[in-house]
């Protein structure tokens, strides 16, 4: 139902030295996905990987340097004005910190109103009590500002809120990233609820490689804009193909007792992602390089059904 | 009056132990002016060379319990009960004895490593003056001292690196930084508050192994904070699980999954997602912790709690023993 062909996004920077010069920051690149109807597809990476460009990108809240975005076939990337406001409807973001993103004037009751008015769908009183149910909110919150709401019942709202208008894809922006463990785990079940119930398709970003792993089908692994595998949660984790895969695999705190064992496999930390040296862009933290790298560009290939990388290397991964 | 809550029975404490808190209570004043206790009665020591993992959820008290072994609650918070450090008792201690003792005996890095380094000065010079405020030597050594610091954490090229200033570094850079500038004076005891929240997951890996690292070279004593269970249960020796102000278990990572005997610890392990658990439905906790303005009575989880008898929305549980360094404090155990 959604799919992404080589979609990129480049941003310049400014950079004020002696001699002005101007930078190329290529934030996403080269990325082809495919998603399927009542599907989640995860996007896992680490700060500045571009997940939330990515995001903003299929969302249609920026504009693609290159390729293409479609939704149902429809080439959502190239509409703009009233034909893009006419199909916002179909697909939502959800974001991390719905207190920046919702009005704090707005109550309850009045953040759920607009975007049904917006596309058209006047809500009556029952259909905004019948979201907030939805999304296990009381009616007694309906008067209330979002200030007045926990970390919690305010992710609640932003969700029925992108839920509002009845879309087909949702994207979430590391929704459950600022909560506690045990809202966090209320919120999970919330997103694997709904979308049972309704049939939506999910993007899922999210930093911790655990959160995705749940709740996803499939998972897309990025680093410096680009998408570094591509698997299924279970497949992933069992079969990894690519050497920084592993490494977040096993940077991952495990619920058992670690003393002593070597969490970091990877030194270093993560490069610029300005003006990009040419070669993987993960070798310079890789410990499976070889000359051979330098040359080889992530050009994604399939190691198995289902299963895709970009590492020149990966039969050498163990 | 308010204190009545405290934790009946002593605790064990091993003669091993270098810090040794008992019945820790914090209050603020409320809104309506009487006391409110954000930590209610806490207990637990921590031997030379171990590390005391403390993990709970947003509030519970676990920054609160730190500041306070090092005399650093913010006013007009009032502490009551004892914190003895090599036998001496630092509840009630003079402020000009409590600098002493900060940093060179027990050394802390704050929770949020943005506010703890100052923005207008570089490394050297925040480095070079906390030397200088604790050792008698000359500018010169110190600059020297200052620049193994950072090599001691593992920072690149420290003779250049100390020259920057702490916008130029990464988050990673700057937690090592923090680590150096609270080992500057060889403590014997080390508390990291929440020292990889903020971090990638492949940097928070090498502070770990850092942490690991620099533990076993020195003898220290930690106390990690964390609220990631996964965190503590990686590095720890021994994991004291604080709700609402109160250790509601103490026990360690081996024993942890299988062992646990408090209702709330069981609901934290099945909030964990997992990677390969298939968008399974998570076992959850329902509702939220409660606000330490209005505390329930009784346990103070029996709202949340699936376990819950009728003493429970009564009485306190006390404390039990199940042997030196595990307990628990609930009326009906897992
Ligand atoms: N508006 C912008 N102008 C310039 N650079 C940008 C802009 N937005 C993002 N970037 C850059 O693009 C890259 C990708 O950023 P993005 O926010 O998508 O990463 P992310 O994976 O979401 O990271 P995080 O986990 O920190 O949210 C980063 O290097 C970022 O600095
Ligand atoms: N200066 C203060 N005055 C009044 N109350 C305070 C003060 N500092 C903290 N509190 C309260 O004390 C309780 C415990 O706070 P503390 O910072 O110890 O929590 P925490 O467990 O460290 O949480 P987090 O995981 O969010 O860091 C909270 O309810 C907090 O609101
Ligand atoms: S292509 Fe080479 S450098 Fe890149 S991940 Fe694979 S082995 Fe490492
Ligand atoms: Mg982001
Ligand atoms: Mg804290």
């Amino acid at each position: 139902m959604l799919e992404i062909k080589n979609l990129g996004k480049d941003y310049t920077t400014k950079h004020n030295g002696i001699i002005k010069t101007k930078n190329l920051l290529v934030a996403v690149d080269h990325i082809s996905l495919k998603l399927e109807k009542n599907k989640t597809l995860g996007l896992v990476g680490e700060s500045g990987c571009g997940k939330s460009t990515l995001g903003r990108l299929i969302c249609r809240l920026e504009e693609p340097s290159r390729g293409g975005i479609y939704l149902d076939g429809q080439a959502i990337h190239e509409l703009k004005g009233a034909s893009l406001r006419r199909i916002r409807w179909k697909f939502q973001p959800v974001f991390q910190d719905p207190y920046g993103s919702l009005n704090p004037r707005f109550t309850v009751y009045r953040t759920l109103e607009e975007p049904l008015r917006l596309h058209e769908k006047p809500g009556s009183k029952d259909e905004i009590h019948n979201l907030l149910e939805m999304v296990g909110l009381g009616s007694e919150v309906m008067e209330r500002y979002p200030h007045q709401l926990s970390g919690g019942q305010r992710q609640r709202l932003g969700l029925a809120r992108a839920l509002a208008v009845g879309p087909e894809l949702i994207v979430a922006d590391e929704p459950v990233s600022s909560l506690d463990v045990s809202i966090q785990a209320q919120i999970i079940n919330l997103f694997l609820e709904l979308q049972a119930r309704l049939h939506l398709s999910m993007i899922f970003i999210s930093h911790d490689l655990r959160v995705v792993g749940h709740l996803a089908d499939e998972v897309a692994v990025m680093y410096l804009g680009r998408i570094m595998e591509l698997a299924p949660a279970e497949e992933l984790f069992n079969n990894t193909g690519h050497p920084y895969t592993q490494a977040l695999l096993e940077a991952l705190p495990k619920l058992e007792p670690g003393r002593g064992r070597l969490r970091s496999i990877l030194k270093g930390e993560l490069p610029s992602p300005v003006n990009p040296a040419p070669g993987c862009r993960f070798y310079s933290r890789c410990k499976y390089r070889r000359q051979v790298c330098l040359d080889y560009e992530n050009e994604l290939f399939s190691i198995d059904a289902n299963h895709t990388v970009a590492c020149c290397r990966s039969k050498e991964i163990k | 009056m308010p204190w009545t809550h405290a934790y009946p029975g002593a605790i064990i404490v091993p003669d091993s132990s270098i810090l040794s808190v008992k019945d820790l209570v914090v209050a603020f004043p409320g809104v309506s002016g009487e006391g409110v206790q954000v930590v209610r009665g806490c207990s637990f020591s921590i031997g030379r060379g171990k590390t005391l993992g403390i993990v709970g959820e947003s509030g519970c008290g676990k920054s609160i319990t730190a500041l306070s072994i090092l005399g650093l609650v913010p006013i007009p918070g009032i502490i009551q009960g004892s914190i003895k450090y090599q036998g001496q008792e630092l509840v009630g201690l003079e402020e000009k004895e409590c600098e002493k003792l900060r940093g060179a005996e027990i050394s802390i890095v704050f929770q949020d490593p943005s506010t703890a380094l100052n923005p207008v000065f570089n490394l050297e010079q925040q480095l070079v003056e906390t030397i200088l405020r604790h050792k008698n030597i000359g500018s010169r050594e110190a600059c020297d001292m200052a620049i193994e610091s950072l090599k001691q954490v593992d920072i690149p090229d420290p003779q250049k690196r100390i020259k920057d200033y702490p916008h130029q570094l990464s988050g990673g850079m700057k937690q090592r930084v923090l680590i150096a500038m609270a080992l500057l004076c060889d403590p014997s005891c080390l508390i990291l508050d929440e020292p990889t929240t903020a971090l990638d997951v492949t940097v928070q890996a090498q502070i770990l192994d850092l942490i690991e690292l620099i533990q076993r070279s020195k003898n220290m004593s930690i106390i990690l904070i964390s609220h990631d269970l996964g965190i503590i249960s990686e590095i720890s020796d021994e994991i004291a699980i604080m709700y609402a102000g109160r250790i509601v278990e103490t026990t360690c990572p081996s024993e942890i999954i299988n062992s646990h005997r408090h209702p709330y610890t069981k609901g934290l392990i099945e909030s964990i997602p997992k990677i390969d658990s298939k968008k399974k439905k998570l076992k959850t906790i329902s509702g939220f912790p409660p606000d330490p303005q209005e505390m329930p009575s009784g346990c103070p989880f029996h709202p949340r709690c699936t376990r819950r008898l009728e003493k429970c929305v009564k009485l306190m549980p006390p404390k039990t023993l199940v042997n030196d360094n595990m307990s628990y404090a609930c009326w009906n155990p897992v």
